[in-house]
């Protein structure tokens, strides 16, 4: 691969391990809003919706670490 | 007003925005960063950038509150109004406009027709997205106002504090980032909406039950198709002949910020695939903003005003935590709105007017300067000029219908320009002129012309049909273009077969 | 003329089939491109039928017509 591919692997997956951190505290909050809730189906959205949230930005920051690490290791070659 | 946790999560989403776009900052040094996000961007986040910069807060209540009166038809210009529209481009005009290197479309339109042509364009588009720039920030502060109860000076001088910061250091890589978080909140507290109002009306079936029930003036909310002589302003004739034949087309392969959007993207497939993805998505939006104003139809019956609909559903349906997330997504609709139009207005002044006519030639980082320069007295234009919005409540539906003029005409020259190499610069320039015109003039006229109230559809359509046929007549008269000036520009079987430049 | 008075004799279930059918058109214009026109940009080697874009572009158009025949 070539020294600029590389560069731009390691640029979106620094964008996208911002992103996923954002999105995750928007998750971890929506989780938190559950001590606010009334009903039982207003406990269960805000809960399925933060673990979704958390989730998409888990993977994100999981993803962009993971090809940080493989594209660094390469640049190191 | 909002209180507690969601009050909370407006002003962190309004933080984050901030520190998000600054650190977007490490990745511009140039002004191809600056502008095309370095081209490296991938498909997916272009997607949802091209969905979310469409759909802005005053789209999502309006829609919504259309949704309420006229019902299902409205989906209409998510639906038929988008995707033909973006696979046209996707397949034909964005691989032209990404071979040809270029960051503009008046920049084309120059290219193919002349320097007068691309000033026109140009010139029109920098003086509506200035204007517009004024009425988003008034409404961003009546929002702010009314959700965080901030002064209006306040919430204006702050929207343009964070989204000015944003844009100036992050350029286009903060724009369409900034988009995807929004698209990612948007769509979960749009889908917990959708969930928990069926929930609420007791299913589908139960709701559509219900609503036919309701009266003679909603025996129509179910049927996308509305006849001809409906009082909606969504007849069949005006969603296929002016929707899907012209505006749809004109917005997605004639509107600077959807088009730069997708010349960010790293290659030519994810230039391609950017546009069919986001029609994929754009297919969501309706179940996102329609459903809800149909749900309300029967949760909140009689509402005098059907653009309250959406955030007295919001309000009266979902749990603490997602209101605040779901406000949050409004104020960040209307952000990306203001980002799309500084970034996209900085591009056309720096390409195609301080370029070609003030200092040609100069090195990149003295591009890359203006282009930020531009984003800063933009933003001030936007602050300075936002009270008229006070003074002139009409001011948003003015500039939206007299963009729509622009539509027919851009979108005849375009469509002519790329598929018929006859096509001169005497056509195009007065095919742009008479066609604008023209719309003007049915305009003016229109209660003389149309029997629906509110005939943009078909305005767009005669508009397009009349600068077509100028365009035509004034190229046969006029003198051809050679085939080394067109090399490129026009459409040819061999970009398809041979996948090289031509 | 302008408010297409012409085609007020055309019935709604006809006009759903003139939408239907545009979406047909499409769909076959879509098919009809080089299959190397929409794979361009990536490598040869690296090209699969998941990167098809005439696949996507029908997966969308499929979604399309089906909204518009259940409304």
């Amino acid at each position: 691969m070539e020294t600029d591919e590389i560069n731009a692997g390691i640029k979106a997956a620094q964008i996208n391990n911002a992103l996923g951190f954002f999105i995750i505290t928007f998750g971890v909050i929506v989780l938190f809003a559950m001590i606010f809730t009334e009903t039982f189906v207003e406990h269960m959205t805000d809960m399925v919706a933060g673990l979704i949230l958390i989730s998409i930005g888990g993977g994100m920051m999981w993803k962009a670490k993971s090809n940080i690490k493989k594209l660094k290791a390469k640049q190191e070659k | 007003m909002l209180a507690g946790i969601d009050y909370f999560i407006v002003i962190a989403y309004i933080i984050g925005m901030l520190l998000l776009g600054l650190y977007f900052k490490k990745f511009v040094n140039s002004s191809e960063d600056y502008f095309l996000g370095g081209k490296s961007l991938p498909f997916w986040a272009i997607g949802m950038s091209i969905v979310v910069s469409d759909i802005g807060a005053l789209d999502f209540v309006g829609v919504s509150g259309q949704a309420y009166r006229y019902g299902i038809s409205v989906g209409n210009f998510d639906w038929v109004g988008s995707v033909p529209a973006m696979l046209l481009a996707a397949f034909i005009f964005i691989p032209y406009f990404w071979r040809g290197g270029m960051y503009t479309i008046p920049e084309y339109l120059g290219r193919r027709y002349n320097q007068k042509v691309r000033t026109i364009a140009s010139v029109t588009w920098i003086l509506f997205f200035a204007l517009d720039l004024g009425v988003l920030f008034w409404a961003s502060a009546v929002l702010l106002n009314v959700l965080m109860g901030w002064p209006i000076w306040i919430s204006i001088i702050s929207t343009a504090g964070v989204v000015g910061l944003y844009t100036y250091f992050g350029g286009i890589t903060a724009v369409i980032m900034t988009d995807v978080v929004q698209f990612v909140i948007m769509f979960i507290g749009g889908f917990a909406l959708v969930f928990l109002s069926l929930y609420e009306v007791g299913g589908w079936d139960n709701m559509v039950d219900k609503i036919a029930t309701m009266g003679p003036e909603y025996r129509n909310h179910f049927d996308i198709i509305q006849p001809q002589d409906t009082k909606s302003p969504f007849p069949w004739t005006g969603i296929l002949f002016g929707l899907t034949f012209v505006m749809a087309n004109a917005y997605m392969i004639g509107n600077q910020s959807i088009v730069q959007r997708c010349l960010t993207a790293k290659n030519e497939w994810h230039a391609k695939a950017s546009m069919i993805f986001g029609s994929a998505l754009k297919m969501f939006i309706p179940i996102l903003v329609l459903f809800p104003g149909l749900m309300a139809v029967v949760v909140h019956p009689g509402l005098a005003d059907g653009d309250q609909a959406l955030p007295m559903m919001i309000k009266s349906i979902l749990p603490p935590g997602l209101v605040g997330l779901m406000f949050a997504a409004f104020f960040a609709g209307l952000m990306s709105s203001v980002d799309s139009l500084l970034n996209s207005t900085a591009t056309l002044f720096t390409k195609d007017i301080y370029e070609p006519f003030i200092k040609k030639g100069a090195d990149d980082k003295h591009y890359l300067k203006v282009g930020q320069i531009t984003t800063l007295v933009l933003l001030v234009i936007g602050v300075a000029t936002s009270p008229i919005s006070s003074d002139f409540p009409g001011i948003y539906v003015a500039i939206q219908t007299f963009m729509s003029y622009f539509q027919g005409p851009i979108f005849a020259i375009l469509l002519l320009g790329i598929f018929w190499k006859r096509t001169t610069e005497w056509g195009g320039l007065s095919a742009l002129v008479i066609g604008i015109g023209f719309a003007i003039y049915l305009n003016v006229f229109k209660e003389q012309f149309f029997t629906i109230e509110d005939p943009f559809l078909y305005i767009s359509w005669w508009s397009f049909l009349l600068g077509a046929i100028i365009n035509v007549t004034v190229s046969l008269l006029t003198k051809k273009h050679t085939d080394e000036q067109l090399q490129g520009l026009v459409f040819s079987s061999k970009i398809l077969v041979k996948n090289k430049k031509v | 003329m302008f408010n297409f008075d012409w085609l007020s004799g055309v019935s709604q279930e006809t006009a759903k089939m003139i939408f239907l059918s545009l979406y047909g058109v499409i769909g076959l214009l879509v098919l009809l491109l080089p299959t190397d026109y929409v794979y361009e940009g990536i490598a040869k080697e690296d090209r699969h039928w998941w990167n098809n874009l005439k696949l996507w572009s029908i997966a969308v158009l499929s979604i399309l017509a089906s909204i518009y025949y259940h409304f």
